[in-house]
Order: C-alpha cells, then structure tokens, then sequence
C-alpha cells in the first residue's frame, strides 16, 4: 500500500493503518531495533511502541517519507529501551559502535562551550554531503542502522580489513570536521 | 559519553540519506554484490555523461540555471510535510524546504504573508489561504517567468524557498492539460530523466528528441478514480520496481518530479493520481520495460 493510503488511514483512525504500517515497513524495523538491543523481544515491543506513536502523532503530523519518520521512532525508542536495560553494564553493539566513535569526538572544556543537538545535526547534515556516496553508506549503516561488521562487508564486497580502515578514516575525518566546525560534545 | 550526545544528533539527519542507506541495504543482492565491477563501469558511465552534459552546455544557447539550491531542508519537528496554501491552491516546499538561491530579479511581485499556522490547529487551518505548515510569518512571492498557480517563491528568515502547487485546497486535483501549459512544458524542459521510484538512482534519460511527444502524450492523463484494490496494486508496483520517478530538468535550473507506473497506466502529478493515455502507452511503455531498479527500502 502506498504511503499516502496509510496515512490516510491513520486519519480515519482506522486500525488498518498499524497493519499497513506494519506489512510494509515490519521487518526494516523490527531489523533496526534488533540491531540496538539485541534481543527479538525487546525489538517487537519497541517496534510495536513506535507503531503507537506514529498512530498519536499521526494526526495531526503527515510525515513524508513515512518510512525515515517511523525509522527515527524506532530507532529513538530502541536506544532509550538500552540506556535504561544497560544503565549499569554495557557491552554489546550499540556500545561498540559508541566507544569506537568516542575518540573522535572533540569534548567540550566547559558546558558552555557544549553545542546545542539540533546545531550539530545542521553540521552532520554538512558533513554527510561532503563525503562520497560509499562511504556515506559505511558510515550511516555502522552509527544509524548500528549494523555489524560482518552485515556491511557483505553489503559493501569489502573485507573487514577493508572496511576497518575505511570506517577509521571517516571518523578521522569526522573529527577535523568537527574541530573545523567548532562543534564539541 | 560525547558518543550518546553524538547518536542523538545523527538520528535527525536529512531523511533521504536515511532512505538512500536504507534502499542500497535493500538493494545489496541485485548490485552491491557486484560492487568492484559495477563501479568501473560506473565510473566511466560517469565520464560519459560529464562529457555529454559538457558537450550540452557547450552547444546549448539557454542561459545557464539561475535558480541553484543550496542547502537541504532541515528535519521537520512535527514530521508533518511542508506546504503552504495560496489562492485555493495547496502548494508543496520543493525538497520538503530546501533553500535556493533566487536572483532578486526573478522575483515579482508580494503576494501576501503565511500568517496561519497549519500545525497548531490543522482542522481550522489546512484549507485557509496563506496557511503554511513551514515557514511561518514568511513573504510570498511571485516568480517572473512562471505563473503563480505553478509556483510560489517564499523569504523567510533571509532564506529563499520554492514552491509547487499539488492540488486545490478544495480536494479537486490539477487538471494536467493546462498544468502543463501554466508550468511552461515542454518549451522549458531541456532534459527528461528516468529515477528509481526512490529518485535515487538514474535508470535512463530520455532521447531529446522525444521530449516534446513525450510531454504532449502526458498531458492526456485524466483524474483517476481509484478503488481500494487500485491503491493495493500501486503499492505492489512501488515495491516491485514498476514506478518510476521522472524529472524534467528544466531551464532554471530546477526540475519538476512526478511518477509513472506505465505497467497500470498510472501518472501521479502532486496530489493526484491520473490514468495514462492509451497513446503514451503505446510509445513509452517499453523503455520502462527494459528497466530494472533495486528493491525499495520498505519490502
């Protein structure tokens, strides 16, 4: 069904729209939360929180494209779902992907030197375009989809020595546009 | 963690590059796995088209784009989408607010002010004129060279915005013989190209030559009426790579989008579904046919 024809539902508050939604957008979620969490219940549950959402949200908000709407849900429930499951030890794919992140992240001296979240998106935003379509691609799926290692060699047809390297030099790259950008953390 | 405070930021990019690393994953069967060989020809794909698109610009005589974007839009924080309504017409924010350059001179005339805010209270406001769900408090403009019932330009904080109308505000769809006259097609179109339903990735462009034949055949397209199976089967199309988006490149240097599913006989311009004439059919239906696109995202 087309994206309009579900949103269309969901303004009828018909309980079709959570069925549409989830036929056609169920498994990209349900792969996404999973990604975070790590656990296939932990996911269905966040996914089917983020349906919820989307069925308050939507009237009066008309997301377009709806599938980058409900991925940010999804992907923003997920990660609160693990803050809370991992306040006290953290160890699994979302840290790694974190900690390999945190070295290259320019750290405020003072608070208010911090940059406000929406500010460092409008740079992130900057950023993405500067850097080619391939490795946009490695580095949206590794710190955005949280894939494995393993999951983007497959995708990309690099080795994971290739891909180590690769991801290494984005996140440097990162860094000096940060510094550039006087973005800090 | 500098780390968490980063993720948070990253999860509100732009939308389309979420959709264009969600689509490759989707795609990774039918190309990635080709990767290597498939960029080599890429690359010279590319080389090609530089050159041709240098030869074009060499030989052309219009003047070059004067209308250039130049920044994406910013996320949207009530996800609703942007458009505005003037003079019984819904228009649309091209790329969803992105901002472009307009030369001062290629502005006409003030037409009024987005005093109405849409996403405060959508039941009063979404049929009202000069309501805007983006851009509030921002100045409408006419464009010289355009008529205003196909598009607007709009200031706002310094910024410029173009947009497009969709459909009227009374739910009545644009009638696309005298769309197309309004919007000036096919005189103003100097290139045709062929998208992924996505728009992501170019399938072909279409010889010059057919331009005009192609532009007239679709002006024959008439309002659809849809059943719930109709709506059914476009989705299915979507997801089977039978819809294509079309971009006419236009001599401003914008373009005007809008999707095919030649397979069902379906144009969509704005808001509105349109059935094809069986002539267009007849002429175009096989450059479709021998065109394959990646899975979409969302199967």
């Amino acid at each position: 069904m087309e994206d309009t024809q579900i949103i269309q539902l969901f303004f009828a508050r018909s309980e079709e729209a959570i069925m549409a939604l989830a036929e056609k957008y169920g498994t990209a979620c349900q792969k996404l939360s999973f990604n975070i969490l790590q656990d296939n219940r932990d996911a269905e549950e966040c996914v089917n929180d983020s349906y919820l959402t989307v069925w308050n949200q939507v009237p009066p908000a008309i997301p377009s494209p709806l599938f980058a709407y409900l991925c940010k849900i999804v992907r923003n429930l997920s990660i609160d779902r693990y803050r809370k499951r991992h306040a006290a030890k953290r160890t699994d794919t979302l840290t790694v992907a974190w900690e390999e992140l945190e070295p290259f992240l320019p750290a405020a001296s003072t608070p208010e030197q911090e940059m406000d979240s929406r500010q460092i998106t409008i740079i992130l935003n900057q950023f993405l375009g500067t850097l080619s379509r391939q490795d946009r691609l490695i580095f949206l799926r590794r710190y955005w989809f949280m894939d494995s290692y393993q999951e983007i060699t497959q995708l990309a047809g690099l080795n994971e020595n290739t891909l180590s390297v690769r991801l290494t030099r984005i996140r440097k790259k990162l860094k000096t546009y940060l510094q550039e950008n006087e973005v800090y953390l | 963690m500098k780390a968490e405070k980063f993720s948070d930021a990253l999860e509100n990019i732009d939308d389309r590059y979420i959709l264009e690393a969600a689509g490759q994953k989707a795609a990774k069967k039918s190309v990635l796995r080709h990767w290597k060989t498939w960029g080599a020809l890429a690359a010279c794909l590319c080389v090609a088209a530089v050159s041709l698109l240098a030869f074009r610009q060499l030989g052309a005589t219009q003047s070059p784009p004067s209308i250039v974007q130049t920044a994406p839009a910013s996320d949207s924080p009530s996800g609703m989408r942007r458009f505005m309504n003037y003079n019984g017409m819904r228009y649309e924010f091209l790329g969803d607010g992105a901002i472009y350059e307009i030369p001062r001179e290629e502005l006409g005339e003030v037409l009024g002010t987005l005093d109405y805010d849409i996403v405060s209270d959508p039941e009063t406001y979404s049929g009202k004129d000069l309501a805007s769900s983006f851009a509030l408090g921002g100045t409408v403009y006419s464009l010289n060279g355009y008529s205003p019932e196909f598009r607007l330009a709009v200031e706002w904080d310094g910024s410029y915005y173009l947009c497009e109308s969709v459909a009227y505000t009374d739910g009545q769809l644009l009638q696309i013989d005298s769309y197309f006259s309004l919007a000036g097609f096919p005189e103003n179109i100097q290139g045709v190209s062929i998208y992924d339903h996505a728009g992501i990735n170019l399938l072909d462009r279409l010889p010059n030559e057919e331009i005009e034949n192609f532009t007239e055949l679709l002006k024959g397209s008439l309002p659809a009426e849809l059943e719930n199976e109709d709506y059914q089967e476009i989705g299915r199309a979507q997801q089977e790579g039978r819809s294509f988006q079309i971009s006419f490149e236009l001599m401003d240097g914008t373009e005007y989008r809008f999707y095919l599913i030649p397979s069902l006989r379906i144009s969509m311009f704005g808001d509105g579904r349109y059935s094809l004439p069986q002539e267009f059919c007849d002429s175009y239906t096989d450059i479709f046919e021998g065109l394959t696109q990646p899975e979409q995202p969302m199967s």
